[in-house]
């Protein structure tokens, strides 16, 4: 027996296809993707998700904020993106689209993200924009403001956009790293 | 003074500094690997082209998407416009959105509140 041939025998895709097939039908999952974020793979991304979306009829406005959304979702990567540890998921619900992204990210930054989330979940539309502007007019250009690893703009862009909660967890790995995923999502029945 | 044009590719925008012809124009997508990179040779050109500007400069954005790491990026390009303005020489700016992107419109709002520069919002014209 090869090596290759050893390999599939210990692990056969097809005990995998079905359940994964099952997760995410029964989770909306319309798109996911794993692995290194590029900005060409970033632009393969919405190229596949925008000809998913326009077998759906879905408005235009809710396709524009869902690609926004998902661009600036892309911006949470950067420092991973060489790495290749990053998820990104799309759901589509009745009344919601969702985009997800995980990354790793260092344990010892946890509580500062974890912070910095709490601490824009609370803020007003007006607050995150005066905080957004306030980043954008004042952070140079070499060195912007990160949390944890994470640009602080990016995410203040993200709450504007999605104008509401942005969902988090943190699922501890080890001493260096946790799997950080953050959900931002549109309502597509309602102007923003 | 010599025109500056960058081609766009799939991740960039295309970029044209024609001072010869009157055509300022960003267009297209912007999420470069490295948004400074892109944006600096356009930072020193407009450097150059404050020391000897036209007259009247109308500059048109008409982006698709871009990320905020670009967005930075053309706030100085916009100070740049700024400082020319402020300096006694006519800059218009306009910043095109497509009527269904809310989000693009808000970014020209947020410029509009950042900067001390006519910038105008327009809905594009679909084609």
């Amino acid at each position: 027996m090869t090596s290759a041939e050893a390999e599939l025998l210990h692990s056969p895709a097809l005990r995998y296809t079905y359940p994964l097939y099952r997760n995410m039908l029964d989770n909306s999952v319309v798109f996911m993707y794993h692995g290194p974020i590029t900005p060409d793979i970033v632009v393969d991304v919405l190229g596949i998700v925008e000809d998913r979306l326009e077998g759906t009829g879905e408005h235009r406005r809710v396709s524009k904020k869902l690609f926004n959304i998902m661009v600036e979702s892309f911006s949470l990567t950067e420092e991973e993106v060489r790495k290749g540890e990053t998820i990104l998921m799309v759901r589509q619900l009745p009344y919601l689209y969702s985009v997800s992204i995980g990354r790793r990210i260092r344990t010892n930054s946890v509580h500062e993200v974890r912070a910095y989330l709490d601490f824009v979940n609370v803020m007003t539309p007006d607050q995150i924009r005066s905080e957004y502007h306030r980043l954008l007019n004042s952070e140079t250009l070499e060195h912007p403001v990160a949390i944890g690893g994470l640009p602080a703009i990016s995410i203040l862009d993200l709450a504007r956009k999605c104008n509401g909660y942005l969902y988090y967890s943190f699922e501890f790995l080890d001493d260096d790293y946790t799997f950080f995923s953050l959900e931002a999502s549109i309502d597509k029945t309602k102007k923003q | 003074m010599e025109a500056l044009r960058i081609e766009s590719t799939h991740k960039t925008p295309r970029v044209i500094l024609d001072p010869e012809n009157g055509i300022f124009e960003l267009s297209g997508r912007s999420i470069p690997e490295d948004a400074l990179g892109f944006y600096k040779p356009i930072f020193d050109w407009l450097d150059a082209y404050a020391k000897a500007p036209l007259p009247v400069t109308h500059v048109r954005f008409d982006l698709e998407y871009f990320n905020t790491s670009s967005s930075k990026n053309i706030l100085e390009i916009l100070k740049r416009l700024e400082a020319i303005h402020t300096n006694g020489h006519e800059v218009r700016v306009t910043w095109y959105y497509d009527e269904d992107d809310e989000d693009m419109e808000e970014t020209g709002q947020d410029y509009q509140a950042l900067l001390n520069l006519p910038i105008e919002l327009s809905v594009k014209i679909q084609s």
